[in-house]
């Protein structure tokens, strides 16, 4: 079975920079506009990793970060952040509340985005193979 | 190298010496060695063998294999060398005429008497220990312990001023950016004005926090700046580079101290959440006024690989700055020499092995090589063995005199050790036998001798000047970054 990933990102060229080599790359994606979309496709997919913008409209990546991280049913599924600045970030010691498996430094090439989702849940997805 | 006898050591050999004459050139190139010099460009006059005498340094004119002694270029220490010497009926032995005195040199022979004993031979290292023969060195000079007393006091109180500059930045105040300003002009101007030497600072009881972070910016301020200078940067590269290794690590106070100093492996979040620190120092800097542009960018790259490993953006090696390798290479050295675990921690020469052979996918060779330039063969902080048997550290080291830095001797006194300061380019008898392994040192000599915190460097451009107006040995000249 593919792994599942939802990605949550207002910007559509930056939704299919990232959807199209990992779903060529045989992983399952899901795609939402803002944070609140991401948490119903959580809860509807129950993915392996989430990928979300840190500034979205109506619930940022941040908002839905947490709220995630405060459901026991979700708080196990890997979260990475992707920022353009780390001045769009919370404090630190919020981030280290949330405990934010990993982070996204735009602008970033597919390779590091593969790398890290390679190890965030597993090895190169074998279906792809 | 070992070769058997017949065609296949014969190739063997062909093979090595086709390859040590292919690479001399790219070496000669790269490093800047000059050509073999003979022993009167050196200083050096003839002198008959039967006017030899113990305490002349003389020079063989022959080859290495010809005589029985490490090195061609040595100071006579006994009469059985120079019985060896007059046994080798070389045509000519040349002397240094100028540190020769003629007249008797007081209790020279008496304190060298044991190495005439029979089974003393030029290779052989049963030299008695310290317990059992009379100690070769004497007090340091005058002049040289006011130096380092002033070097000293001179680091504890650049340590305290870049203490004052990181935390007026840390609060967002202008005052400290001036006072960073201030520390790397003043660095940068003894660097280009009087070709520095370093030293490790006293830092055995350097145990406040701050005052760690603070030693370690500085540190990386003028090792930076040390390794700029062998690469020829320019005044406004070195600038903005000892800016940048002052300045590095400022993100790292907005990491959580659980995670900063957490003794047990980091989480996968934790991690993640350190490797954001240069985008914070980068970020901070942006916020103030005064620093040369440039700087933001180089410590935002100070964690990348040439083979795109580091962090934060996992850069490749066309991405980075060549300013961030050279600050990547300090950092890495300075991590490595002062890992927290003591079993783990590496001495100054493996530090430099280690990023020579294992490093050279991540990190730039030409920043290693100009490195190994600064801190010579034995980097302040390498634990050495002389050749009395005597224990020590090496405190001070100058371009000129790679092979004869000074060393701080700790001699065992009751129960405790007394501390003894030896020039060996002064003290010609006596010279290192061999780097030590810390795991060596009785536990209570290693409490003693092994910097607690980390070791700081300083530059000493008083000493360097006084080394390089005697110095014997050629400085190499300096590798380019340009080509």
């Amino acid at each position: 079975m593919s792994k599942r990933i939802v990605v949550a990102d207002d910007d559509p060229d930056m939704v299919a920079f990232m959807t199209l080599p990992l779903t060529k790359r045989g992983y399952d994606i899901a795609v939402g506009g803002n944070g609140e979309e991401a948490i119903d496709l959580v809860r509807r997919h129950r993915p392996d990793l989430v990928i979300l913008d840190v500034c979205m409209p109506l619930v940022d990546g941040l908002e839905a970060c947490r709220r995630l991280k405060d459901d026991p049913g979700f708080k196990d599924i890997p979260v990475m952040l992707i920022t353009a600045t780390a001045s769009l970030l919370p404090p630190p010691h919020i981030l280290y509340a949330l405990q934010v498996e990993d982070y996204l430094i735009k602008p970033f090439p597919v390779r590091v985005l593969v790398e890290k989702i390679e190890q965030l849940i597993g090895e190169t997805n074998v279906e792809s193979k | 190298m070992q070769t058997g006898p017949g065609p296949t050591g014969e190739a063997t050999v062909f093979k090595a010496a086709t390859r040590c004459r292919n690479k001399q050139p790219r070496h000669q190139k790269t490093v800047g060695w000059k050509l073999r010099k003979t022993p009167q460009d050196e200083g050096y006059e003839p002198i008959p063998l039967d006017r030899l005498a113990v305490g002349m340094e003389i020079w063989l004119d022959c080859p290495w294999y010809k005589h029985p002694f490490p090195k061609s270029r040595f100071t006579l220490i006994s009469s059985k060398q120079i019985e060896l010497v007059r046994a080798l009926a070389l045509p000519v032995v040349y002397y240094h005429a100028a540190s020769y005195r003629s007249e008797p040199q007081p209790g020279l022979d008496k304190t060298l008497a044991f190495l005439d004993e029979p089974d003393v031979t030029p290779f052989d290292d049963s030299v008695p220990s310290s317990e059992s023969s009379v100690p070769l060195h004497d007090s340091p000079p005058l002049a040289l312990r006011r130096d380092l007393k002033q070097a000293n006091t001179t680091y504890q109180d650049t340590l305290r001023k870049t203490s004052d500059c990181l935390r007026q930045i840390i609060a967002g105040q202008g005052a400290g950016v001036a006072g960073a300003s201030a520390l790397v002009a003043r660095f940068i101007d003894e660097l280009l004005n009087s070709g520095s030497s370093i030293a490790m600072a006293d830092v055995l009881h350097l145990n406040v926090l701050e005052r760690v972070q603070a030693a370690h910016a500085l540190n990386t301020c003028i090792l930076a700046l040390l390794v700029g200078r062998e690469l020829e940067l320019d005044p406004e590269e070195l600038k903005i580079l000892g800016f940048a290794g002052l300045l590095h690590d400022l993100g790292e106070q907005r990491i959580p101290s659980q995670i900063r100093w957490k003794t047990e492996p980091l989480t996968r979040a934790e991690k993640s959440l350190y490797q954001l620190h240069p985008l914070y120092s980068k970020e901070m800097l942006q916020e103030l006024h005064g620093i040369p542009n440039g700087v933001g960018d180089l410590i935002g790259q100070h964690h990348e690989y040439n083979n795109g490993t580091g962090y934060p953006r996992r850069l490749t090696d066309e991405q980075i700055h060549p300013l961030a390798k050279i600050l990547r290479v300090i950092d890495e050295y300075q991590y490595l020499t002062n890992l927290r675990e003591p079993q783990v921690k590496l001495q100054p020469n493996q530090a430099l092995a280690e990023l020579y052979v294992k490093r050279q996918q991540q990190l730039s060779v030409k920043a290693i090589i100009a490195l190994v330039h600064v801190v010579s063969v034995y980097p302040p902080g390498t634990l050495v063995e002389l050749t009395d048997g005597s224990i020590g550290m090496v405190t001070n080291t100058s371009s000129c005199e790679r092979l004869r830095p000074m060393i701080m001797v700790y001699e065992r006194s009751d129960s405790t050790f007394n501390t003894r300061l030896i020039d060996l380019h002064e003290q010609r008898q006596l010279s290192i036998r061999r780097i030590v392994d810390a795991a060596e040192l009785s536990p209570d000599l290693a409490q003693r001798i092994t910097p607690a915190e980390a070791l700081s460097y300083l530059m000493l451009p008083s000493t360097a000047g006084a080394l390089e107006s005697n110095g014997t040995q050629q400085s190499p000249a300096r590798p380019s970054l340009k080509g």
